[in-house]
């Protein structure tokens, strides 16, 4: 399979209709995040998607910006909130993870769930961390996940142990039929390296239902 | 910079966010056009004179994926 960021956003698109049905309650790890984050807050979400976290930031107060290379989630996001004013705060761009259309110190926090094992290579994945870190403020707090290689989920889907990182996760269509989609499976103290290298400082990580997640700081 | 007030930020968001926008290249300012606004702006394009390169908004959607994506 095409490992690419096009072909991520291809697949996205592709599946956006019944991906955005099936996934519509927001994790709680994020709803923790969120809960601590003072009102009023400019948050980023680094591949919103159709907006599962960006609904519960918009209604706790937040003005957020949600970035995703999938067009038709954005689509799918911004119609299901539009009539809403309780999403007016909700702002839906379509944007590189790894090119960032926003200047350096422009948010109070930034997330990224679920993203960057979509992206194709190690220096893609890094950009992308390297890339969240610019555009926070001094202090600005960063929550990350990432698919755990771990994850015993993984073992019915792949007809046993991942053998490679690098692997594709079948996603079911409504008609019976099957769309790959390309992720690279965390393991040992990668994300941590990434964080440590983009420069963020990490704070905590820690696990859970099969992820690796990491809340991080900018720093001055 | 007028971001730097949360309220705002709020109020006056859909005109507010293409002030915050940068070329996700270059990360220099954009020229915003307008062709069509009804309480946001929904179609129009933002220009990046450094890159001579035109980012289209549809639907209210700004796209802002680099020239390069692949």
């Amino acid at each position: 399979m095409d490992r690419s960021k096009a072909s991520v956003r291809a697949t996205y698109d592709r599946i956006a209709a019944s991906y955005a049905a099936a996934r519509e309650r927001p994790w709680d790890e994020v709803l923790d995040f969120i809960t601590d984050l003072p009102a009023g807050s400019q948050v980023l979400d680094v591949g919103c998607g159709h907006g599962r976290h960006a609904r519960p930031l918009a209604l706790t107060g937040q003005s957020v910006v949600g970035i995703d290379v999938s067009r038709k989630l954005l689509s799918i996001g911004k119609k299901a909130t539009s009539s809403s004013q309780d999403f007016r705060s909700i702002e839906w761009v379509g944007a590189d993870a790894t090119a960032l259309p926003f200047p350096d110190a422009t948010f109070d926090a930034a997330l990224s769930i679920a993203v960057l094992h979509h992206l194709p290579s190690r220096a893609d994945r890094l950009l992308a961390v390297t890339e969240m870190r610019r555009v926070l403020r001094p202090g600005a707090k960063a929550f990350l996940s990432v698919w755990s290689v771990d994850d015993p989920y993984l073992e019915g889907v792949l007809g046993g142990r991942p053998k490679k990182p690098d692997v594709e996760i079948p996603w079911r269509l409504p008609d019976g039929t099957t769309v790959p989609r390309p992720y690279h499976l965390f393991k040992d103290d990668e994300l941590e390296r990434l964080i440590i290298e983009s420069g963020l400082e990490g704070e905590s990580f820690f696990r859970g239902a099969g992820n690796r997640f990491a809340l991080a700081r900018a720093n001055g | 910079m007028v971001l730097s007030h949360a309220g705002a930020f709020r109020r006056a968001m859909k005109r507010d966010l293409m002030e915050i926008l940068c070329c996700p290249v270059c990360k220099g300012d954009l020229e915003l056009q307008v062709d069509v606004e009804k309480d946001e702006i929904l179609e129009g394009s933002l220009f990046c004179k450094q890159c001579n390169h035109r980012y289209e908004i549809k639907d209210g959607i700004p796209d802002l994926l680099p020239p390069d994506f692949k």
